[in-house]
């Protein structure tokens, strides 16, 4: 007897992992990042530690889909930055400057916004997913998904995503390169809590940031005061924010 | 007979010709040291492109790379893998025509030790035949090995200048020469705080890559901004960094004694039936070694401008020895004609007499020469030629052919100042020679 | 008694004049040759040198922190604080008499984004007033003209308290804008995107109105010059990777130098370093161009000197042995042996003060010919195309006189001491036995 419960748990474990969708598990977790049709809005205090140096910045977050606009609020000197992300382009935006300028790939390089890609919200859009095993993080059961790009426009290639099983969010994210190298780790905590479809969701409230490459190189972006909102068409359109 | 008298002169009047000998022997002898010299540097300088830097005899690449547009955007004005393929295929068919053939993949991007962050610039060349076309430069590295030493992928070269500031360091420093011979190839120790350095690149399509790189050695960079920049690696390496199986060039060396002329129109045929942008190109006619081509055009007009000062000297010194002895056997002249010779015979005899004295000056320039050759070459004094980062040996090249040619146009002087200085005697009247 | 010497050797030289024109013929044509590549080589490095002080910005001295030369891997580390320039400026007044202007630089590595293309480039902001002062001071200026066809102006102003910035016509080139003279612009907008020294995301926009050309190979494709203020806007610092300090002529160089050191460590100890214009770490192109240019100079002084001084002795040789009667008889008329000797050297004396004066007017004949005919070339590292200048004065006559005459002179003087050494009964019998 013990040992059809022992095989029935196996059979039935397995069959468990084999209907776990890991596209599906993708698309919830998104929701919890950000990845959802409707408007919202939220604060993003970001903390970086450079060269034993820390500054903070604090910015309004306006996104709504694939789009987004980033509107710094502090220190002060950085008030009326605003960064436009539409779908892959992105855009930079001052008080003093005549007309937006394109961050080019390029640009991402150099470190330039490279935690935009990172906070990026919707995997399911740019990656497929594939499971690659179940793994323990502290006590907890964990999907991790091997996510591939669907195009060569992305930022990075692979990520390995970690999704808690209980919970069905996103913990970790290591972001590979082409050959599968970590280049950089994020991981998630989700103390915040959105009204989605009726129903209350867990939210990101915090993302922390490490460059593999770089050992004195961290991140740590709060979600503070989050909000759904709803938003006219074009307002994330480019040439209007410009006006 | 004529050669006769002229030799039984020379003989007796020995302590007069010495001047025109010493004038001789020092026109040579300044001929020919600052032709070797000038051919060292020249030769030095194509060295470096040629086989240093691997440009071969030719590059075959996209005319449209060194357009506006290709340097914008190199990858896009790369050579495709399978036109790559192609040439090299041609190239393997052609073991006795073509002596070396290397393929380059350029690449930018940033390098970490995991502190400090910096751009990089370089490339990654196949290494099937790198080091034939390296020759003397075979041994590239600094210090460290070259890359071909038991060669393993994702290992590199990095500029001296780079890598001391990704903490890659001599121990101890070297002084080294840019030198014909190339490097010593002997392991010049150097340490590295940092076994991997990570070097990030956008792939061709645009995505975030990175791989970590050992390094194997510390290269010279040629120029100092070039040399705070530089990573050298395998070609592989530096496909899987971008994440392409292109190439930006590849470049081409001809075995000695080859018709260059039909093996370059076979390569012509190959090229365009590939794709009508590819072409191929003399180095010294490429951008690239734009910098050859002014250094040996300033060192021409040098060359030319002291020859020719210092002939107008040594004729001089000729000239005036020449009219000197003319003077002194005014009388014999005299005698000669009046015993019959021609006035065509005494000017032979005066040449005949100046040939061997030129000869003399010649062996005498050629032994000094070859002394001073020796001497300074073993000095090893280094200076700094323009702006590269290391420094050169003043090296003179003992040349042949240049002894030759000092010695052809020493004789052409020193017959042509004779001629003229013996000229106008023998048109006197005899009766004006015998009296003196 | 000198004028007795001087009227014997005169004599003697006078005694054969077609030996005595062609050997003075051989010391012109050597000494004209000499001069024509060192007023070559002058001019070269009159404009080498003001193009490193002047149109590189690097100021006669140039004040960096310690350590500087890391700077591209930590500008912030070790860019001079705007506190630290202005206490630097204001202990630098002490000498004040030797200065004639300081200016600031700023490097920043930045890209440069036009239409839909993004460039990686490198800035050099330049303190306003230092650039133009430099840019049209009057030894560049000179120096330049008529060698290079390129004449640099100063940054050009837009408008009131701006100025435009300046890229290089192959970045131009590569950025699609092509014109038909790479000199003069179209004027168009393009914006300066990159990271502040603290690592955050900024860009400014500017009006690219010059064109300017460098001599650094590498940079040609990458440098953009710029006012300093734009450049701190882009970096979000007020402070600067150098000080340059551009001094009055009549200033001793190496003394400056030591007196700024010893005030740098004096008031802020191990934090800064000045250094000359020319050594390798500040103007590599004017140092290693130079380097070639001497060894090459000194290989002709060796070679074409050389020929000259033993074409000279060759034919004082000659004259030496023709005249042993003439020595033994002024030996045996009580001259000593070194009157004796000193008649021949003043004959090689004046024989090379008469070649030097006629070869120094020959030899600005040459040069004005081969100025007027302006030959081009491109010289390694320059500015484009060059003319071939050969610049003369009366100092480098000089030199180039004692070089050959000092030689000449002492080399006369061995060659009569052997002749003069002989027994009196053997120079009057001319006794070639007597050797």
């Amino acid at each position: 007897m013990k040992y059809y419960i022992i095989f029935s748990y196996f059979i039935f474990a397995n069959v468990s992992l084999a209907q776990v969708s890991p596209e599906v598990l993708l698309k919830e977790s998104d929701k919890s990042r950000g990845g959802i049709e409707d408007g919202l809005s939220w604060v993003s205090e970001l903390k970086t530690r450079e060269n034993g140096q820390t500054t903070v910045r604090k910015f309004l977050v306006k996104s709504k889909g694939t789009d987004a606009i980033v509107e710094a609020t502090e220190p002060l000197r950085t008030k009326g930055e605003i960064y436009v992300f539409n779908d892959r382009n992105m855009w930079l935006v001052k008080p003093d400057l005549k007309k937006p300028v394109s961050i080019s790939p390029k640009a991402k390089l150099t470190g330039l916004a490279s935690n935009g890609d990172i906070a990026s919200t919707w995997y399911s859009r740019d990656y497929t997913a594939a499971l690659e095993k179940k793994e323990n993080i502290k006590n907890e059961s964990h999907y991790v998904l091997l996510l591939k790009a669907k195009t060569n426009t992305t930022t990075y290639d692979q990520i390995r995503y970690w999704i808690n099983e209980k919970t069905q969010l996103a913990t970790k994210a290591d972001f590979l390169s082409l050959q599968g190298d970590v280049l950089k780790t994020a991981i998630f905590r989700y103390e915040n809590k959105i009204k989605l479809g009726g129903k209350s969701i867990p939210f990101v409230s915090e993302m922390y940031i490490e460059d593999k490459s770089r050992e004195d190189y961290k991140s740590i972006l709060k979600y503070i005061d989050l909000k759904t909102s709803k938003y006219k068409t074009g307002e994330f359109n480019i040439n209007n924010i410009r006006n | 007979m004529i050669f006769r008298i002229a030799y039984r002169n020379v003989k007796k009047n020995w302590r007069k010709s010495y001047a025109a000998i010493l004038a001789i022997a020092v026109g040579f002898v300044a001929q020919s040291l600052f032709v070797g010299y000038l051919d060292n540097v020249e030769k030095l300088f194509e060295a470096m492109y040629a086989n240093k830097q691997m440009y071969g005899d030719l590059i075959i690449e996209d005319a449209r790379r060194m357009q506006s547009v290709g340097k914008y955007d190199p990858l896009k004005y790369a050579i495709s893998a399978d036109s790559a393929s192609q040439i090299s295929e041609w190239v393997n068919q052609r073991p006795d025509t073509v002596h070396s053939y290397v393929q380059f993949l350029q690449f930018s991007g940033m390098i970490t030790d995991g502190k400090t962050q910096l751009v990089v610039v370089g490339s990654g060349n196949d290494h099937k035949y790198s080091q034939k076309m390296r020759q003397a430069f075979a041994w590239d590295a600094k210090y460290g090995t070259p890359l071909e030493a038991e060669p393993k992928p994702l290992t590199a070269l990095l500029g001296v200048q780079l890598g001391s500031w990704m903490g890659c360091l001599p121990n101890p420093t070297v002084e080294l020469n840019l030198e014909l011979t190339g490097y010593p190839p002997v392991i010049r120790p150097f340490k590295c705080s940092n076994q991997l350095l990570q070097v990030t690149a956008l792939t061709e399509s645009g995505q975030i890559n990175a791989l970590n790189f050992s390094i194997k050695g510390l290269a010279d960079g040629g120029i100092r901004e070039i040399d705070s920049r530089l990573l050298l690696t395998d070609l592989k390496s530096i496909q899987t960094l971008l994440n392409t199986n292109k190439i930006t060039y590849a470049t081409l060396k001809w075995n000695s004694g080859v018709n260059q002329h039909e093996s370059k129109k076979e390569l012509n045929k190959l090229l365009k039936s590939i794709d009508e942008n590819l072409h191929f190109v003399s180095w010294k006619e490429h951008e690239d070694g734009i910098l050859f081509a002014q250094s040996m055009e300033i060192l021409n007009v040098f060359r030319y401008f002291v020859v020719i000062i210092v002939l107008l000297i040594a004729g001089m010194s000729v000239f005036n020895t020449s009219i000197k002895s003319v003077i002194e056997r005014v009388k014999e002249i005299g005698t000669l004609l009046s015993l019959g010779f021609k006035q065509i015979h005494v000017l032979q005899i005066f040449l005949a007499e100046s040939l061997i004295t030129c000869l003399i000056g010649n062996v005498f320039g050629c032994l000094i020469a070859t002394s001073i050759t020796t001497l300074l070459n073993s000095l090893n004094i280094g200076y700094r030629a323009g702006i590269y980062t290391e420094a050169t040996l003043i090296q003179i090249n003992f040349i042949p052919l240049a002894f030759f040619n000092a010695a052809i146009v020493t004789f052409v002087v020193s017959g042509l100042t004779t001629y003229f200085a013996v000229k106008y005697f023998i048109n006197k009247r005899i009766i004006q020679n015998l009296n003196g | 008694m000198t004028n007795t010497f001087f009227r014997l050797a005169y004599r003697g030289l006078l005694r054969n004049k077609k030996r005595t024109a062609l050997t003075a013929l051989a010391f012109i044509i050597g000494y004209v040759g000499l001069l024509i590549l060192a007023g070559y080589t002058y001019r070269v490095n009159n404009v080498l040198l003001n193009q490193a002080i002047y149109l590189n910005m690097n100021g006669h001295i140039r004040i960096q922190k310690i350590g500087a030369e890391n700077y591209w891997a930590a500008p912030l580390k070790y860019l001079i604080s705007q506190d630290h320039i202005l206490a630097i400026i204001k202990e630098l007044q002490i000498f004040d008499d030797n200065i004639e202007f300081v200016g600031e630089k700023l490097k920043v590595a930045s890209q440069i984004v036009y239409d839909d293309k993004t460039y990686p480039v490198f800035i050099d902001g330049y303190s306003l007033n230092a650039e133009k002062r430099a840019r049209t001071h009057p030894k560049l200026q000179q120096s330049l003209s008529g060698f290079f066809s390129y004449v640099p102006t100063p940054l050009i102003q837009t408008k009131v308290n701006s100025v435009g910035a300046s890229i290089t016509p192959e970045l131009s080139h590569i950025m699609g804008i092509v014109t038909r003279d790479p000199i003069a612009p179209p004027a168009f907008d393009a914006q300066l995107v990159g990271l502040d020294f603290e690592s955050n995301l900024n860009a400014i926009d500017i009006i690219v109105n010059r064109r300017h050309l460098t001599s650094s190979a590498f940079m040609r494709n990458y440098s953009v010059e710029m006012d300093i203020e734009s450049a701190r806007r882009l970096t979000n610092v007020d402070g600067a990777s150098e000080i340059n300090i551009f001094l009055k002529s009549e200033v001793n160089l190496n003394q400056f130098l030591n007196n700024t050191n010893d005030l740098l460590e004096k008031k802020f100890p191990q934090q800064f370093k000045a250094e000359l214009f020319s050594t390798d770490e500040v103007s590599p192109e004017y140092t290693g161009n130079m380097s070639f240019l001497m060894v090459m100079m000194v290989f002709f002084l060796i070679i074409i000197g050389g020929s000259v001084i033993l074409s000279i002795l060759n034919v004082l040789t000659m004259s030496i042995m023709e005249r042993k009667s003439e020595i033994g008889t002024l030996l045996s008329l009580g001259y000593s042996k070194f009157q004796v000797r000193k008649i021949f050297i003043y004959e090689s004396f004046i024989l090379g003060t008469f070649g030097i004066f006629i070869g120094y007017i020959i030899s600005l004949f040459f040069a004005s010919v081969i100025n007027n005919l302006e030959f081009t070339f491109t010289p390694p590292g320059a500015l484009g195309v060059a003319f071939i200048r050969i610049d003369i004065n009366i100092l480098l006559g000089f030199y180039i006189a004692i070089i050959m005459l000092l030689p000449l002179l002492i080399l006369s003087y061995f060659a009569t001491c052997k002749q003069t050494q002989k027994k009196l009964v053997h120079l009057l019998n001319d006794n070639e036995g007597g050797t």
